[in-house]
C-alpha cells in the first residue's frame, strides 16, 4: 500500500551485516510468544467445535458462529497487517505526507462498506455462499465471471503473504538473526514460523488466526500505547520536535536527484494521488478474500453493522503507527543508516527506543501480527480455490468433506508458495506483485457491489469490463519507472490525456466502467442471453431467525 | 433497470426515504466530504501539542466517523423497528423473521 517504500528499500543488506551481534533477550521474548500463540493455534480445534466439523463453512467460516467481540478481533487481525506496521511508517519516513493516506483511508472504508456488506452478509447466509466468487455465479448466472473473481483474488492475496514475511523478516533482522550465515541459517528462522503456521491452520481452519488475534491486537495496542507515550519523551523536544525534524529531514535536496524526498504536507500535485489513494484503497480492500472471510464468518446481520462502526478505533491506532516514521527521522535514523531499507524504520526504532524486554515484545506484536492475516489469507484463498475452480470445473460432485480437504491443502500450497516466493525472489518483487494484487482486485467491485443491488449489467459485460481494467492496470503498472526499478516503481501514474497523476486502480476502474457501460448498451440491445438470478431481492435483507442459533440454511444448501 | 434489484414493496404505506435513513446517510457522506476536500486541512497552522494542522484533523476525523457510524448504525436499527411495526399493523407477512442482536 505505499509507493513510496518502494523507491529506498531497492538495496536490501540487513542491519545484522553490519556486525550487529544477536539480542538474547528480544530473541527470548519473540520466542515465547511464538510458542505461547502455536499452542493456542492447535487448541483452537477445539474452541466451539460443532458436530459437523468436517464441513467447509467449519474449517473455512468458522462455523459462521463468530459474535462481536470475536469478529472485531479478528477483522481487525486481519486488516491490519504486519505489512501494513512495516511498510506504513516506512512511506512516511521515506516519503512524507503522501505516505499519511493510509489514515483517511482506513477512515472511509468503513462508512463505504457499512452500506454494502450487510447485505453481502445476508445473500451469502441465506444461500450458503463460501465465498463472494459464489455469490458471483449465484447473481449472474456465469461461472466464468466467478472465476474471474476468484482468480483475481487468489492472485492479488498471494504476494500479499509473501509480504508477512517480510514483516517478520524485518524484525528478525533487527534483532540481529539473519543476515550472515548461509541462505539456509538465514531463512531457517521463516521456515520454523511459517511450518507452524502452516500446521495449525491445517487442523483449525479460521478458529486458529480468531483466537490468536486476541494475543496480536492486545500485544499491537500496548505496544502502540507505549510507543506514542513513551518514544517522544526519548526524543527531545516533543512532538514540535519530531514533525520540525521531518521536515527538515524530507524537504533537504537528495544529492543525487536534486529533488527533495518529500514534505509534511502535500506537495502541489499530489493532492488527487493522496485523495484517489485514499478511495481506491478503501474500495478495494473488502474485495480481498481475507477481508470477506471475516464478514461471511460472523453470526447475525447486525454483528456485521456493530462492528463496521467499532472498527474505526484501529483507523486511530493506524494513524499513530504511521506517525512512527516520523519519530524515526527525529532519532536520526536514515535511509542511509539503516543500509538503505525504510522497511527496518519501525523495528530499528524500537531497538534503539525501548528496553530489550519490551523491544522483544514490541517485536512479538509484529511477527504474531503476520501470522494472523496470513492463516486468513491462506484459507480465504483455498476457499476460493475450492468452490470455484475445483468444484465448478474439475469435480462438481465434490461432498463437503471432500471440499475442505481439498482447501486444507490449497492453503498448505498456498502458504508455502508465498515461502518459496519470498526466498527465491527478491523482496521486491514480492511488493511490486502486492501493489499490483491492490489494481487488480479493484477490478472485481462492479461483478460484486453493482451486482449486491441490481442486476441491470449483462454479466459478458462485467466480463468485458474487467478485462479492460485488468489489462489497462497491469500496463500500467509495468510502464511505471523510478530512480531504483524499471517497472513497478509508482502507484500513482498520470491519467491519459492529462498532466494529472492518480491511483493507477482508480484510473483502471474508471476504463472498466466505461467499457461496462458501453459493452451493457451493446449486449442488451442485441438480447444476449442474460441468464437466471438464484437470488430474490428479500435474500439481500436476510437475517438469521435468532442469534446463537447455528446456520441450518446455510447447511442445508451447501 | 429491472425490478429485482428494488427491496420488497413497502409495506403501510412507508417509501424507501425516511427521515431515520436519510440521517444514516447524512453520517455516512459526511467524512467523504471532509476528507476528499483536501485544501481544508493541507496546512501546518492552527497547531496542537505540537502536530501540524494536517495531522490532528485526519486523526480527529477517525473519532467523528467513529461517532457518526454509531449513529448511523442506531439511526439504520430504529428505522427497521419502525417498519416491522408498520408492517405487522397492516397485517404484511414478515419476510425477515425476528429481529436479530436487539
Amino acid at each position: 500500500m505505499t509507493h513510496a517504500t518502494t523507491l529506498v528499500h531497492a538495496a536490501t543488506t540487513p542491519l545484522a551485516a553490519a556486525g550487529k551481534a544477536v539480542n538474547g533477550t528480544e530473541l527470548g521474548v519473540l520466542v515465547f510468544f511464538f510458542v505461547a500463540v502455536a499452542a493456542l493455534g492447535f487448541f483452537a480445534a477445539r474452541w466451539r467445535r460443532a458436530a459437523d466439523h468436517r464441513h467447509l463453512h467449519e474449517w473455512g467460516l468458522g462455523g459462521r458462529s463468530f459474535g462481536g467481540w470475536v469478529t472485531w478481533f479478528l477483522l481487525g487481525g486481519d486488516l491490519y497487517t504486519a505489512y501494513t506496521f512495516i511498510a506504513v511508517p516506512a512511506a512516511i519516513f521515506a516519503g512524507g505526507a503522501l505516505g499519511f493516506f493510509a489514515v483517511p483511508y482506513t477512515i472511509l472504508v468503513w462508512p463505504m462498506v457499512f452500506i454494502f456488506l450487510p447485505r453481502l452478509w445476508s445473500v451469502s447466509r441465506k444461500h450458503g455462499y463460501v465465498t463472494p466468487a459464489d455469490f458471483v455465479k449465484g447473481r449472474h448466472d456465469s461461472r466464468a465471471l466467478s472465476l474471474a473473481v476468484a482468480v483475481t483474488g487468489i492472485v492479488a492475496t498471494m504476494p500479499y503473504i509473501a509480504l508477512q514475511l517480510v514483516g517478520i523478516q524485518a524484525c528478525l533482522d533487527v534483532i540481529g538473526i539473519g543476515g550472515n550465515g548461509s541462505t539456509w541459517q538465514k531463512d531457517l528462522p521463516l521456515f520454523i514460523a511459517f511450518a507452524v503456521l502452516a500446521a495449525y491452520t491445517y487442523t483449525s481452519g479460521l478458529r486458529a488466526p480468531a483466537l490468536i488475534a486476541f494475543v496480536k491486537d492486545t500485544l499491537i495496542y500496548l505496544t502502540v500505547i507505549v510507543a506514542v507515550i513513551y518514544i517522544p519523551t526519548r526524543i527531545p523536544g516533543g512532538w514540535s520536535h519530531i514533525f520540525d525534524a521531518a521536515q527538515s529531514h524530507l524537504t533537504t535536496p537528495n544529492p543525487k536527484t536534486g529533488k527533495p524526498a518529500g514534505s509534511i504536507l502535500l506537495a502541489k500535485g499530489t493532492t488527487i494521488p493522496y485523495a484517489t489513494l485514499a478511495v481506491g484503497s478503501a474500495m478495494a480492500l473488502f474485495m480481498y478474500p481475507h477481508a470477506q472471510i471475516g464478514v461471511l464468518a460472523t453470526k447475525s446481520r447486525n454483528t456485521v453493522r456493530r462492528n463496521l462502526a467499532a472498527l474505526t478505533a484501529y483507523s486511530l491506532m493506524l494513524g499513530v503507527i504511521a506517525l512512527l516514521g516520523y519519530m524515526a527521522i527525529a532519532a536520526h535514523f536514515t535511509a542511509a543508516s539503516l543500509n538503505g531499507n525504510a522497511q527496518h524504520a519501525v523495528p530499528a526504532l524500537f531497538d534503539w527506543a525501548f528496553p530489550s524486554w519490551f523491544a522483544g515484545v514490541a517485536f512479538a506484536a509484529v511477527a504474531i501480527g503476520a501470522l494472523v492475516p496470513a492463516a486468513i489469507m491462506s484459507i480465504a484463498a483455498a476457499n476460493l480455490f475450492t468452490r470455484n475452480v475445483w468444484v465448478d470445473f474439475v469435480r462438481p460432485g465434490a461432498s463437503p468433506q471432500e471440499q475442505t480437504q481439498v482447501s486444507q491443502l490449497a492453503s498448505l500450497v498456498v502458504k508455502f508458495g508465498a515461502l518459496i516466493f519470498v526466498l527465491s525472489l527478491d523482496k521486491t518483487t514480492a511488493i511490486n506483485f502486492q501493489l499490483l494484487g491492490g489494481v487488480l482486485i479493484l477490478q472485481t467491485f462492479p461483478a460484486i457491489v453493482f451486482g449486491l443491488y441490481t442486476r441491470y449489467f449483462h454479466r459478458w459485460a462485467l466480463l468485458l469490463g474487467w478485462a479492460a481494467g485488468i489489462v489497462y492496470g497491469t500496463l500500467v503498472a509495468w510502464w511505471q519507472s523510478s530512480p531504483t526499478q524499471k517497472h513497478f516503481g509508482s502507484q500513482v501514474a498520470t491519467i491519459p490525456w492529462t498532466h494529472q497523476k492518480a491511483y493507477i486502480a482508480v484510473t483502471a476502474l474508471v476504463v472498466n466502467l466505461v467499457v461496462l457501460v458501453v459493452a451493457n448498451f451493446v449486449l442488451k440491445a442485441v438480447r444476449a442471453p442474460a441468464g437466471t438470478d438464484a437470488t430474490a431481492a428479500e435474500d439481500y435483507e436476510f437475517e438469521e431467525a435468532a442469534e446463537g442459533t447455528t446456520p441450518q440454511v446455510a447447511s442445508a444448501v451447501l | 433497470m429491472s425490478t429485482s434489484d428494488q427491496p420488497s414493496p413497502p409495506a403501510g404505506g412507508r417509501s424507501i426515504l425516511s427521515p431515520l435513513r436519510a440521517l444514516a446517510a447524512v453520517c455516512l457522506i459526511a467524512p467523504f466530504v471532509a476528507m476528499l476536500w483536501i485544501p481544508s486541512f493541507n496546512k501546518t497552522n492552527p497547531k496542537l501539542l505540537g502536530f501540524p494542522f494536517f495531522y490532528w484533523y485526519q486523526l480527529l476525523w477517525v473519532i467523528i466517523t467513529a461517532v457518526l457510524m454509531i449513529v448511523a448504525f442506531v439511526a439504520m436499527n430504529r428505522d427497521r423497528t419502525q417498519r416491522r411495526g408498520a408492517q405487522t399493523s397492516s397485517g404484511t407477512v414478515d419476510s425477515d423473521g425476528p429481529e436479530a442482536g436487539q
